[in-house]
C-alpha cells in the first residue's frame, strides 16, 4: 500500500506563559490510500493536535513546528504556502469535528454550507451545487433531503447535524477524511448510526479515514490499524486485532483494563494510578514511567524510542521491545 | 426499614414558551422506583430522556407536578414539602457532571469543601479545618490542596474535590449526575472506585445517572432504563445486562462499541428519540422498535412486574 499521507517526526509546540510548550514530539506514521487508521489517547495526548497539524488549523501564531514534515502528494503541508494549503483543505483532505453545533455556521442554511466547498473547489454553478447538496444529504441518509437542505443548523438534531457535517466533508470526494471524535457528543444509538454511515461511505468513496477517539470501543469497530498516543508521543502502533489481542505497551494494557466491562465479573475497576502529566512537566526517561507497573531502571535512564518489533507493530517501551519478550 | 427514596408515579411537566402561546411539556411520566440504604440505583438513558430531571426532583430542586415522592420517609410532595425539605436537605447531596463548572474558580479548594459546613453552622474554625483535612484524605488528595485553587487541578482531581464537598455533611444519599462522563478513561476508573469505596465505608445510597452503560453496570445494584420520560425497564443489574427484555434496552446494549475487533455488530436501530413536544401515540419507542406490533401504535404499555423484581413496559411481556 502506497502512503497517501506521510507524517515524519512531527513536533508541535504551543506558546505558553513560560515560553514554548511541547505538545507533540516525534510522531511518525503513514496513512495508506483507502486505509482506515484510528488514533486513540486521552486528553492531552496530542491526538487532535496531530490531526489539526495536517491541515494547519491551529490558531494563527500560537503553534510552531520545530521539526518534521507531513507530506501529501509531494507537498509538505507543514511548510507549504497558505495558498497551496487552501487548495488541499476541504478538497483532498477534509475534516469532521467533535461538536457539530459549534462547527456549523448558525446563520447559514445547510445548503449554503455544503455548497461552499463545491463552488470553491469545483466551480459549480449555484443551481448545480444545490442539486449536488441534496444528493449529498441523501447519501448521508437524511430523510426528506430536498426540504432539509434549506434548514438552519438549530432546526436539526445532534445526529442530523453530524450527518450534515459529514456531507460537507465528503462534498469534494476527499482522499482522506479526518474525523476528530465524530461521535463523542452523540448518544450511543446515534453514535452507532454515524459509525455505520462512515463505514459505508468509506467503502463507497474509497477514501482513507483517520479516526480520532478516546473510546477504544469505537476504534476497535472502525479502524484497521491503531496508533496509541500518550503525552504527545506514539506509544504503540499496530493492526487492530494485534493491538487488542496482544498489546505490548503497559499504557495500552492499562487503558484496556480500565474500561468498565459490559460482560463478566464486575467488581472493582482497574485504574491506572497517577494522572496524565502536564506537557511542560519534566519527567526523566519514559513519560509513562511514573504510572507504569513494570518500571525498570532503564526506563528512567533514557527516553525510549519507538521500535519496530515486527513489520506492522511498533512500540515505545524499552523493556517490552526487547527481542523475545512476551512473544 | 424505610427506603431512602420512594418515588411513586412521579410526573413532571414544564411550561414553555411565552404567555399566550404557552405549551406544557410532559417530561416525566409515572416514574416509580426505590433507592435503599447503601444501595445504588443506576439510571441510564439518552439525552433528553429526563434522567437529570429525576435527579433534580429527588434532591428537591424541582417540585414534581404529580405523584408522590418520599426522601428518608418524609414526603417531598404535598403541603409539608418545604418543612420536610428543610429537615432532609443536608442529608441528600449532589455530584455534578462537570467539575470545572461546579467549583467556584475564585474560592480556595478548602473553602469550597467547607462551604456546606459553614452554611450548616455550629462548627468552630478548628473543627472546620480538621474536617476539611479529613475530607481531603477520604478522597485521596494531599492536605495542601486546601490552599490551592480549582484551576491547579486536573479534571479527575476536581471531581474528587466536588465529591469531598458532597461528603462534608455526612449525607446518606447522593445523586451522582454523570459524575465521570467528563473524565478520561483512566481517571474515570479511579473516581468510580472512590465512589464505591465511600459507599462501603459510610453506607451511602446513590442515584447514579449516566448515559454510559458500562459505567452504570460497574456501580449499580439495580438499573432503570429510561426512554422519552418513562422507565421502560427496571431490573437487578446482572439480569438486565445478561438478558435485557425491552427492545430499547437491547438496542442500547447492541449500540455500545466494544473493544473487540472481531465482534460482529447486530443491526443498528434507526431513527432518533422523539420530540417531547409532539410525542408519538402509543408506545413512544414504536417508531424505532424492530418488534413493534399494531397494538404498540395506539396503546401505551405500562411498567409491570413481568417476573419477580423485574419490571418491563412492553406489550411483548
Amino acid at each position: 500500500m502506497s502512503a497517501l499521507v506521510s507524517i515524519d517526526k512531527l513536533a508541535v509546540q504551543f506558546r505558553g506563559d513560560r515560553g514554548w510548550v511541547s505538545a507533540v514530539e516525534d510522531v511518525s506514521f503513514d496513512i495508506g490510500e483507502g486505509e482506515c487508521v484510528g488514533v486513540v489517547g486521552e486528553s492531552g495526548s496530542g491526538k487532535s493536535v496531530t490531526a489539526l497539524s495536517m491541515l494547519r488549523l491551529h490558531p494563527r501564531g500560537t503553534a510552531r513546528f520545530p521539526s518534521g514534515s507531513i507530506v501529501y502528494a509531494g507537498l509538505d503541508l507543514l511548510h507549504a504556502p497558505e495558498r497551496d494549503l487552501r487548495a488541499v483543505r476541504g478538497r483532498d483532505i477534509a475534516m469532521v469535528f467533535q461538536d457539530p453545533m459549534s462547527s456549523l455556521n448558525p446563520v447559514l442554511t445547510i445548503c449554503d454550507q455544503i455548497c461552499e466547498p463545491l463552488r470553491l473547489h469545483q466551480g459549480l454553478s449555484k443551481a448545480a451545487a444545490r442539486r449536488r447538496a441534496i444528493e449529498l444529504l441523501d447519501l448521508v441518509r437524511i430523510a426528506d433531503a430536498a426540504r432539509r437542505v434549506d434548514e438552519y443548523p438549530h432546526r436539526l438534531s445532534g445526529g442530523m447535524r453530524q450527518r450534515a457535517m459529514i456531507a460537507i466533508a465528503i462534498a469534494c470526494r476527499p482522499r482522506l477524511l479526518i474525523a476528530d471524535e465524530p461521535t463523542t457528543a452523540l448518544d450511543v444509538t446515534i453514535q452507532a448510526q454515524i459509525l455505520e454511515l462512515l463505514r459505508d461511505l468509506r467503502a463507497e468513496l474509497g477514501m482513507a479515514v483517520l479516526l480520532i477517539s478516546h473510546d477504544l470501543g469505537v476504534i476497535a469497530e472502525f479502524a484497521r490499524r491503531v496508533v496509541v498516543m500518550y503525552a504527545g508521543r506514539i506509544v504503540e502502533d499496530a493492526p487492530v486485532d494485534v493491538l487488542f489481542n496482544a498489546p505490548r505497551h503497559p499504557y495500552t494494557e492499562g487503558l484496556m483494563a480500565s474500561m468498565p466491562p459490559l460482560e463478566g465479573g464486575a467488581d472493582r475497576l482497574y485504574a491506572i494510578p497517577g494522572r496524565i502529566p502536564d506537557p511542560d512537566e519534566p519527567i526523566p526517561g519514559c513519560r509513562f514511567g511514573p504510572r507504569c507497573a513494570h518500571l525498570e531502571p532503564v526506563c528512567r535512564a533514557s527516553a525510549p524510542e519507538l521500535v519496530a518489533i515486527s513489520e506492522t507493530h511498533r512500540v515505545r517501551c524499552t523493556p517490552r521491545a526487547r527481542p523475545g519478550v512476551l512473544a | 426499614m424505610d427506603a431512602l427514596v420512594e418515588a411513586r408515579d412521579v410526573e413532571m411537566t414544564f411550561a414553555s414558551g411565552r404567555s399566550g402561546r404557552r405549551i406544557n411539556i410532559h417530561v416525566l411520566r409515572k416514574i416509580s422506583f426505590d433507592v435503599g440504604h447503601g444501595e445504588t440505583l443506576g439510571l441510564v438513558g439518552e439525552s433528553g430522556s429526563g434522567k437529570s430531571t429525576i435527579g433534580r426532583i429527588v434532591v428537591g430542586l424541582h417540585e414534581p407536578t404529580g405523584g408522590s415522592l418520599k426522601l428518608f420517609g418524609l414526603a417531598l410532595t404535598g403541603p409539608n414539602r418545604n418543612a420536610n425539605l428543610a429537615t432532609v436537605r443536608s442529608r441528600a447531596q449532589f455530584v455534578f457532571q462537570d467539575p470545572h463548572a461546579a467549583l467556584n474558580p475564585r474560592m480556595r479548594t478548602g473553602d469550597s469543601i467547607a462551604e456546606p459546613i459553614d452554611v450548616a453552622g455550629a462548627h468552630t474554625r478548628r473543627d472546620r479545618n480538621d474536617r476539611v483535612k479529613e475530607l481531603l484524605d477520604l478522597v485521596g488528595l494531599p492536605y495542601d490542596a486546601a490552599e490551592r485553587f480549582p484551576h491547579e487541578f486536573s479534571g479527575g482531581q476536581r471531581q474528587r474535590i466536588v465529591i469531598a464537598r458532597a461528603l462534608a455533611l455526612e449525607p446518606s444519599f447522593i445523586v451522582c449526575d454523570e459524575p465521570v462522563s467528563a473524565l478520561d478513561v483512566s481517571m474515570q476508573a479511579q473516581v468510580v472506585n472512590l465512589l464505591m469505596d465511600l459507599q462501603d465505608r459510610f453506607c451511602i445510597g446513590y442515584l447514579f445517572i449516566a448515559h454510559d452503560l458500562a459505567v452504570v453496570r460497574a456501580v449499580s445494584r439495580q438499573v432503570a432504563v429510561i426512554y422519552a420520560g418513562a422507565i421502560v425497564e427496571l431490573a437487578e443489574r446482572n439480569a438486565l445486562f445478561t438478558s435485557p427484555l425491552h427492545p430499547y434496552t437491547r438496542a442500547l446494549l447492541d449500540a455500545v462499541p466494544r473493544p473487540d475487533p472481531s465482534r460482529i455488530r447486530n443491526r443498528v436501530i434507526v431513527g432518533e428519540v422523539p420530540s417531547l413536544l409532539s410525542p408519538p401515540p402509543g408506545c413512544r419507542f414504536h417508531g424505532r422498535c424492530p418488534r413493534a406490533m399494531s397494538r404498540c401504535t395506539v396503546d401505551e404499555p405500562v411498567l409491570r412486574e413481568t417476573s419477580p423484581g423485574r419490571f418491563t413496559a412492553c406489550h411483548l411481556y
